[in-house]
């Protein structure tokens, strides 16, 4: 049985708005294992990029709050550890590729001080030893002329280069967890392509384990392990991948599948969920899918449904396979 | 990409829905600050409206016995050199004061908007020129420049704010411009040229409801800085001339060295005022940018 | 590099030529003219006809504008009305004290506004924030001669710590001291002034230091180096503030005529010997020779700065090349 790296238990984290709590992340629990790439999967505003941020306790707050759970990584709770402690794991051990490769590198430094700057922080390398190291990331980044780039500043480059050099300041003090959010979101299609394909390279040979967060079922299926379903800051699936999309049961999952367009059994129309992800602010009440949900019933409304397990580690909230089902007509 | 998108939902909430007022009120009435000048604001205009019609002295008659009297209950803020209540003149004088940013800046926001649109909208050569004349006007020093014009064609109120407003348009018409460039390449913009809807009502019935917040806002914080242009300026001898009393050319007796020492409230109370309704303007006028735009908000 | 300079030189040219020619046109159209007998009854007809001539001021205007132009470019700016004597050498008398008062003033401006609009931002909605907001708004909304005439009542007339007014100590001081002395008398005379100007300046560097902190701190290469696990100082200093100071360098730019005004202003408030006060006693004479003379020397130096600081925002941001 491999070991869990992280385990994420009732977590909470709300965002404090005009006096009002939303609920971003609405008690939810995961885990990875040591090795395995975890896919949480979602639309916007689902809270999937909220949660995964709240383990380098990397929300500003204010206006979030994490209002309770456990975010455990090697054991310990990263909601208790203390500022200084937390810096250590932060690049170090921790890491993070984000979603805007060309607004998250500091437009006036060059993208190779930017990458050793963490080198230097947590492995103690001089300059020009972090140099080195950089320039040899650049390449296993597979940036060309990587000695002229490291020199260059972020300006200069592509979208997709800028990505490359967001993934090597991720590697760069080889991290036991590497947590990606949409990392492929603001590239173009042939240029996300690529990146895919580098990050599935790496990941057998930097033996990580990686939080992989998209709202593209398509990457999730090229990338994970296992895929985590959020909805409106609720865990309502988890499975491994192949379970995904041959099992789905929420009716959300199935529905969000349905959705993707699929070249071999074309019927010339796409399927959509009809409604849209409720504002955080008017959450409906119970499961807060079930205004959406065609199998909802009187029970949806009212009260958010036990974990189901399934065979193989399928996890599903949802009423329709709780005892009780949704309630009588 | 957070610039782009929160312009876009500004826009999108102005036209979907027609309370976007009722939304920049409310937003408004949050700030407790803003608020509170707003209400004191209020206050000064209604003091500078009703003093003068219900005080029993008269601006124009004065009594030379009754010559620098201290504050005391007949003359609440004393009398000046020759004997006129310093209480009512202060009032009158903020009339002046008020009215000049007033009409100043509803001057040069007419001006402005003009201009700015002209020169967003047009482009080329109209745009050349006036963004040239404007580059002139805003490399001088506003002080020299006003000096030479008033001192050549006269002290009287209506120079005085044909100088005022001479000076001071470049500043809301970059500011127009700059929105009409940047509403331009809106996508609902592109949709009414598509449409072929023609530039005049493209500009009056699509921009300006976008412009209106930004042009308030300007306006909020412009009559703040022209009252204390105009006021320096007759500080300096420069504005209003006496027996017109305004603000400004209330506190010049403290430019002499007798009434510096020993009669401060010859002057305390115009400098306070000038300063309390200056306030005012600018943390409302600051309340006002953060309810129409949310990006500045808490800036 | 060079090209942009160039360029912007170029484009620079033509606005100071209206600024010219603005002038020239607004004196012609204003009524009356230098020497009428309303200011100096005892000037006669004749005697007016015979200066008007000395000064060039019979000609037409165009012939004037060229002619100002000519002699210009070689360094000749005509000479006063009333002083008889050369207008560059009086803006050179006057220049020094306002220079002073205006680059000092703008030092103090800098070094306060800077610091707290830095900390205001960090520690943004807490205390020390508000109680900064409070004083930037204060500094902005005082009239600075009312904020003169007040530092002159509390520190000269009421506590006696400092001069009422003046450039320096009357005559018979200087004629013995060393020149370090006389310096440092002229810093005791200049400690009001340039604090009456260089406070209202602050709160105003300190808004936008603040704002563009703001924009940021919370901009997404600041969440990478947090990230990244650096600490909260260097992510501050090292990474945050250079970015957040680009536009600074704009607004230093843009500032300068509202800093002559200001600084007329304050001259005016504590006597000093400085351009404002020469160009209200030239335009009371219509001194036309002066006016022109100082409004071209001002242009050009808020041009030029200008000009300065879009090279220093160049050289501070490597995203930007102009060429």
């Amino acid at each position: 049985m491999a070991n869990k790296l992280l385990e994420i238990k009732n977590l909470k984290v709300y965002f404090m708005q005009d006096g009002m709590e939303l609920k971003a992340v609405d008690d939810i629990s995961y885990y990875v294992n040591e090795g395995e790439t975890l896919g949480i999967v979602g639309e916007s505003g689902c809270g999937k990029s909220v949660s995964s941020m709240a383990i380098l306790r990397l929300l500003d707050s204010p206006p979030a709050k994490y209002a309770g759970g456990e975010i455990l990584f090697e054991g310990k709770d990263m909601l208790k550890i203390s500022n200084d402690e937390m810096r250590k794991v932060r690049g170090n051990e921790i890491s993070v590729i984000f979603q805007e490769p060309m607004t998250s590198l500091n437009p006036i430094k060059t993208v190779g001080a930017q990458i050793a700057e963490a080198m230097i922080l947590h492995q103690g390398l001089s300059k020009k030893e972090a140099k080195t190291e950089v320039i040899s990331l650049l390449k296993l980044v597979r940036i060309p002329n990587a000695e002229r780039i490291v020199d260059e500043y972020p300006f200069t480059l592509s979208g997709g280069m800028c990505q490359r050099c967001m993934i090597a300041l991720a590697l760069a003090c080889k991290p036991k967890l590497l947590i990606a959010d949409e990392p492929t979101t603001a590239l173009d299609v042939t240029i996300q392509a690529q990146v895919l394909q580098l990050m599935n390279e790496l990941k057998s040979s930097i033996n990580a384990s990686i939080i992989f967060i998209t709202h593209d079922l398509g990457v999730i299926a090229e990338m994970a392990d296992r895929v985590l379903v959020m909805y409106a800051g609720k865990v309502v699936e988890v499975a491994n991948v192949v379970d995904i999309f041959e099992q789905a049961k929420h009716p959300y999952t199935i529905g969000l599948i349905r959705s993707r367009p699929d070249l071999e059994t074309d019927t010339g129309r796409l399927e959509v969920i009809s409604g849209n992800v409720p504002d955080l602010n008017s959450k409906p009440s119970g499961c807060p899918f079930h205004p959406r949900c065609e199998k909802a019933g009187p029970r949806c409304g009212k009260e958010f449904p036990p974990e189901k397990v399934f065979s193989e580690g399928q996890i599903v909230a949802c009423w329709l396979y709780s005892e009780g089902g949704v309630g009588n007509e | 990409m957070n610039d782009g998108m929160v312009k876009n939902n500004i826009i999108l909430k102005a036209n979907k829905n027609e309370n976007y007022f009722a939304v920049v009120r409310r937003q408004f009435m949050k700030n407790k600050l803003a608020v509170g000048a707003f209400c004191v604001l209020g206050f000064i205009i209604l003091l500078c409206i009703f003093v003068p019609i219900f005080s029993p002295y008269s601006m124009q008659i004065y009594f030379a016995e009754n010559r620098l009297i201290p504050p005391s209950p007949q003359h609440w803020l004393g009398t000046d050199v020759i004997g006129r209540d310093l209480f009512t003149r202060l009032f009158v004088g903020g009339r002046i004061s008020l009215g000049i940013g007033l009409l100043v800046t509803f001057i040069n926001t007419l001006v402005g908007f003009t201009l700015g649109s002209l020169s967003g909208f047009y482009g080329k050569w109209v745009d050349a020129i006036i963004m040239r004349l404007s580059e002139m006007i805003s490399s001088l020093p506003f002080m020299f420049t006003a000096i030479v014009i008033v001192a050549l064609f006269g002290n009287s109120i209506p120079t005085l704010i044909a100088t005022f407003a001479a000076l001071t348009w470049p500043g809301i018409t970059r500011i127009i411009r700059g929105q009409i460039l940047m509403l331009r390449e809106a996508e609902y913009m592109k949709a009414c040229e598509a449409l072929g809807i023609n530039h005049f009502k493209r500009i009056t019935r699509h921009l300006l409801p976008n412009l209106l917040p930004f042009i308030i806002v300007y306006a909020t914080l412009n009559i703040a800085s022209v009252i204390l242009m105009e006021a320096a300026l007759s500080f300096l001898g420069m504005g209003v001339s006496p027996p017109t009393p305004t603000w400004g050319n209330l506190i010049e007796p403290a430019r002499q060295m007798v009434n510096l020492m020993n009669r401060a409230w010859l002057f305390i109370p115009p400098g306070i005022m000038i300063f309390l309704t200056v306030m005012c303007f600018n943390i409302v006028g600051d309340g006002l940018r953060d309810a129409v735009d949310p990006k500045s908000r808490g800036r | 590099m060079r090209g942009f300079i160039i360029r912007r030189i170029l484009q620079i040219i033509p606005v100071f030529f209206g600024i010219l020619l603005l002038l020239f046109i607004l004196m012609e159209l204003s009524p009356g003219q230098p020497l009428s007998d309303l200011q100096d009854p005892r000037i006669t007809a004749a005697h007016r006809e015979r200066m008007l001539a000395r000064f060039n001021l019979d000609l037409p205007v165009r012939q004037r504008f060229f002619n100002w132009i000519a002699d210009a470019v070689r360094g000749d700016f005509g000479e006063s009305i009333t002083h008889r004597r050369p207008v560059s050498e009086l803006i050179t008398t006057a220049l020094p004290a306002t220079l002073t008062l205006s680059i000092s003033a703008m030092l103090v401006s800098m070094l306060i506004g800077i610091p707290l609009g830095i900390l205001s931002a960090v520690y943004k909605g807490k205390g020390i924030d508000t109680v900064f907001t409070i004083f930037a708004f204060i500094g902005i909304s005082m009239p600075i001669f009312f904020f003169g005439v007040l530092l002159i009542l509390i520190f000269s007339v009421n506590l006696g710590l400092t001069p009422v007014m003046g450039y320096g100590s009357p005559p018979p001081f200087g004629r013995n001291e060393t020149l370090m002395q006389i310096w440092a008398d002229r810093a005791w005379h200049l400690i009001l002034p340039v604090s009456a100007l260089g406070l209202s300046g602050a709160a105003s560097y300190m808004r936008y230091t603040r704002a563009s902190m703001l924009e940021v701190i919370h901009s997404d290469y600041i969440r990478t180096a947090r990230a990244k696990g650096l600490k909260e100082s260097r992510i501050i200093f090292r990474h945050a503030m250079r970015n957040a100071l680009i536009p600074i360098i704009t607004i230093m730019g843009l500032q300068l005529p509202g800093l002559f005004s200001g600084s007329a202003i304050t001259e005016a408030v504590f006597g000093l010997p400085g351009l404002g006060g020469l160009l209200l006693q030239a335009v009371g004479g219509r001194n036309y020779p002066i006016i022109i003379g100082m409004m071209t020397i001002i242009a050009i130096v808020t041009l030029a700065s200008a000009l300065i600081a879009e090279i220093l925002y160049a050289v501070a941001d490597p995203r930007i090349k102009y060429d």
